[in-house]
């Protein structure tokens, strides 16, 4: 796979962008990406819970899952930082229902059930706001996320052309 | 540095660009005063090509910061993490609003001003739009007509470099064209639908100011996408790239950003202005500078702000504003009202890179005349476009066939966002505020615009008539939205210093100089006598070149 370098010099055959590619991510790099939120508004139980919801929303396939794309860290990151509390109040409501509900038909949180038990207690939460914000921030966090993006089929942060391609059914492939 | 100029520049956006180019290449030493600090072609384009996985909040942006410093502009459509620093700082320059009657003051506060992030749309405007208002009497009637001002679109054009298709409309004039970019399958479908099913009603690519081929060493468009993060290889129009760095070339003028212009003085003896009064922001250093030619270009209300904010006991009400129409009849477009649906078929084709650029589908209303069935005068114009839904659409469920189906591309979707002339209302008006000041001690703007019901009515005839165009492409799903209704959210504010005839209903005369003062001459948004409904920019290209190269003749005669 082509680095990012190596497809800006592919599309536009010039040395003026590539000068100051690096620089730019030196710049961006003074705010340190990976940090913790400086809000702590979960414990580890809800971590955990939020943690096993992203796999069995985006689970590793043919392509990354939402574990590999780091996506629990990106959900709770805007959880804790960017929403307000009224915001991520459903959010927190509905894990402990959640849990709830599994300890009551289990026996157990929803973090220590079996995948089909817990793929059948999401499931009932599916109409519920809790449900909806999550699989919201899952989704965005996974494809803007590097593992996410560029495992995508036509990722092409650099495409050179605008034109239209159509799927030939007998090698699978667009042309 | 020297504090006199052959002529003095005021603002670095479009129009001053274009006025700085034109002006050294006739020979003056001009002095360009930017509000905005300086950035640089390529160094400053921190957002360009970054990944949003660079960004700590990505596409969420830093909510904190952007409620507390970029509130009005972080509501604008591509305001981003990748080129927040183009953008103004709210909370260090207010303006007045009242709550019923809002006003989004889009700004940039960078050398090249909103040139950097505009939206590259570029249409001629036609005797339609030059006749409107003498026509149906709305507003007064303007000084120029097409002719007039035809060859100075056909110079900047080939300069800034449009890429269009020509169609051979009368009230939608072809240009200098590079290359159209191409219309995808879908779209195509629903030009051959809308050109057979609606006599009169046109599909076109987008007119943009987009390179297609490489021009004067800029580099042709890569599809990347994002333009308003910036372009290494200068693919669209900006002042930072193409007008400004001409001017340079003449070894003819000096760039000074940083400097806030508070007002110009006059003599009362010849009525000219003499001094331009500066606030250099780093050092609040309080300049004066003087030019024989003065060329107001701070954007629309940047320029009233000045003109208004000029007040002496010649000029009572502000400078050039013996007719009082000056901050009144401002206009922009309507803007945010949408329809779009679902186009079934053509799964088997999709697009690759991401073109800048959309369809239009230029005005069909009141073309000849008022049409019997519309409850409005003037018209409006579509921009849109036909993509397949991404990531970003719904889908039931969870987990594997979840993912996978997210994954594959979704179905084609078009959209169509209308553009609407508003008419020029004197009720429509900025003024200075009697109390507030801002951090530099100017009179803060106050805004008293809404949209009134000419623009209520046709915004929902856009939707009627963008409804029945993709019902009868087979769109399924249709839906649509009237928009918010906010002036300025167009970012197409125009009017406020208005050229004319008669100097007691205007400020500025045929060739957009102030009929009061004879070494000024305002040529950007403001000077708009009514608004048409295609994008003002190009306009606003051609008529300050017009106006330079006319200001230069008269300073080689002597007049000025």
């Amino acid at each position: 796979m082509l680095n990012r370098r190596d497809l800006l010099r592919a599309a536009i055959g010039s040395s003026a962008g590539l000068a100051f590619a690096g620089l730019h991510r030196a710049c961006l790099a003074a705010v340190d990406l990976d940090a913790a939120p400086a809000n702590r508004v979960l414990d580890d139980a809800e971590r955990e819970i939020l943690t096993a919801i992203a796999d069995l929303i985006l689970p590793a396939t043919d392509t990354p899952g939402a574990l590999d794309a780091g996506v629990p860290q990106f959900v709770e990151l805007i959880l804790s930082d960017w929403h307000t509390s009224a915001e991520r109040q459903p959010v927190l409501d509905g894990l402990a229902a959640l849990d709830a509900d599994c300890r009551a038909r289990w026996g157990t949180g929803f973090a220590g059930c079996t995948l089909a038990a817990q793929t059948e207690a999401l499931a009932a939460t599916e109409d519920s706001e809790m449900f909806g914000m999550v699989k919201t921030l899952v989704v965005n966090g996974y494809i803007t996320s590097e593992a996410g993006a560029t495992s995508q089929a036509g990722y092409n942060p650099m495409p050179g052309v605008y034109r239209e391609v159509v799927f030939d059914a007998a090698s699978g492939r667009w042309a | 540095m020297t504090t006199d100029f052959d002529a003095i520049v005021i603002g670095s956006g479009i129009s001053g660009g274009w006025a700085a180019k034109e002006l050294t290449e006739q020979g003056l030493k001009t002095l360009v005063l930017e509000r905005g600090r300086e950035i640089e072609h390529i160094r400053d384009y921190q957002g360009e090509h970054q990944p949003p996985w660079h960004y700590r909040f990505r596409a969420y942006g830093d909510r904190e910061l952007n409620e507390r410093d970029y509130f009005i502009q972080s509501d604008f459509g591509w305001f981003s993490e990748n080129n927040r620093q183009f953008w103004n700082n709210d909370r260090l320059n207010p303006y007045v609003v009242d709550e019923a009657r809002p006003f989004h003051w889009v700004r940039g506060d960078i050398l090249g001003g909103r040139s950097l992030m505009w939206g590259r749309q570029s249409y001629r405007w036609s005797d339609l739009d030059f006749e409107a208002n003498s026509r149906d009497g709305h507003g007064i009637d303007w000084p120029i007509r097409y002719r007039d001002i035809e060859p100075w679109y056909a110079q900047v054009e080939k300069f800034a470099g449009i890429s269009g298709q020509a169609e051979g409309l009368p009230h939608l004039p072809d240009g200098e064209f590079l290359k159209p970019m191409p219309l995808n399958s879908v779209e195509q479908h629903v030009k051959a639908v809308i050109e057979k099913d609606f006599p009169g009603r046109r599909l076109t690519i987008g007119r943009v100011a987009v390179l297609t081929e490489p021009l004067n060493g800029r580099g042709a468009c890569h599809y990347c996408g994002p333009c308003h993060n910036g372009c290494s290889v200068s693919a669209y129009f900006s002042s930072l790239t193409v007008t400004l760095p001409a001017a340079k070339k003449t070894g003819n003028v000096t760039i000074r950003p940083d400097s806030v212009v508070e007002r110009l003085d006059t003599d009362p003896q010849t009525g000219r202005v003499t001094d331009v009064h500066v606030v250099d922001t780093k050092t609040r250093e309080r300049l004066r500078f003087r030019g024989r030619l003065v060329f107001l270009c701070a954007s629309t209300v940047g320029s009233t702000q000045i003109l208004l904010n000029s007040r002496s006991e010649e000029h009572p009400n502000g400078l050039a504003n013996g007719s009082g129409v000056l901050g009144r009849y401002m206009m922009d477009h309507t803007f945010g009202t949408w329809v779009r649906g679902t186009m079934p078929g053509f799964l088997d084709r999709k697009t690759i890179g991401a073109r800048p650029n959309g369809i239009y589908i230029p005005r069909f209303r009141n073309l000849e005349g008022q049409d019997e069935d519309a409850g409005f005068v003037r018209g409006y114009g579509f921009q849109g476009g036909a993509s397949r839904e991404d990531w970003n659409r719904e889908a039931p469920g969870f987990g594997p066939a979840f993912k996978a189906e997210l994954a594959a591309p979704g179905p084609w979707t078009m959209g169509l966002g209308g553009f609407g002339e508003i008419l020029p209302h004197a009720g429509n008006r900025m003024l200075l505020d009697e109390k507030k000041v801002d951090r530099y001690g100017i009179p803060q703007v106050r805004f008293e615009v809404e949209y009134k019901d000419n623009e209520k009515r046709m915004i929902d005839d856009i939707i009627a008539r963008g409804t029945e165009m993709l019902a009868a492409a087979g769109a399924t799903d249709i839906r649509s939205h009237p928009g918010p209704m906010i002036m300025g959210r167009g970012v197409h504010e125009m009017g406020t210093a208005r050229m004319g005839h008669d100097p007691a209903e205007s400020v500025l005369n045929a060739w957009n100089q102030a009929h009061e003062v004879p070494n000024l001459f305002v040529t950007d948004g403001s000077c708009m006598t009514s608004g048409s409904c295609v994008n003002p920019s190009i306009t606003y290209m051609a008529i300050t070149a017009r106006a330079a190269n006319h200001a230069a003749e008269l300073v080689r005669e002597g007049v000025l």
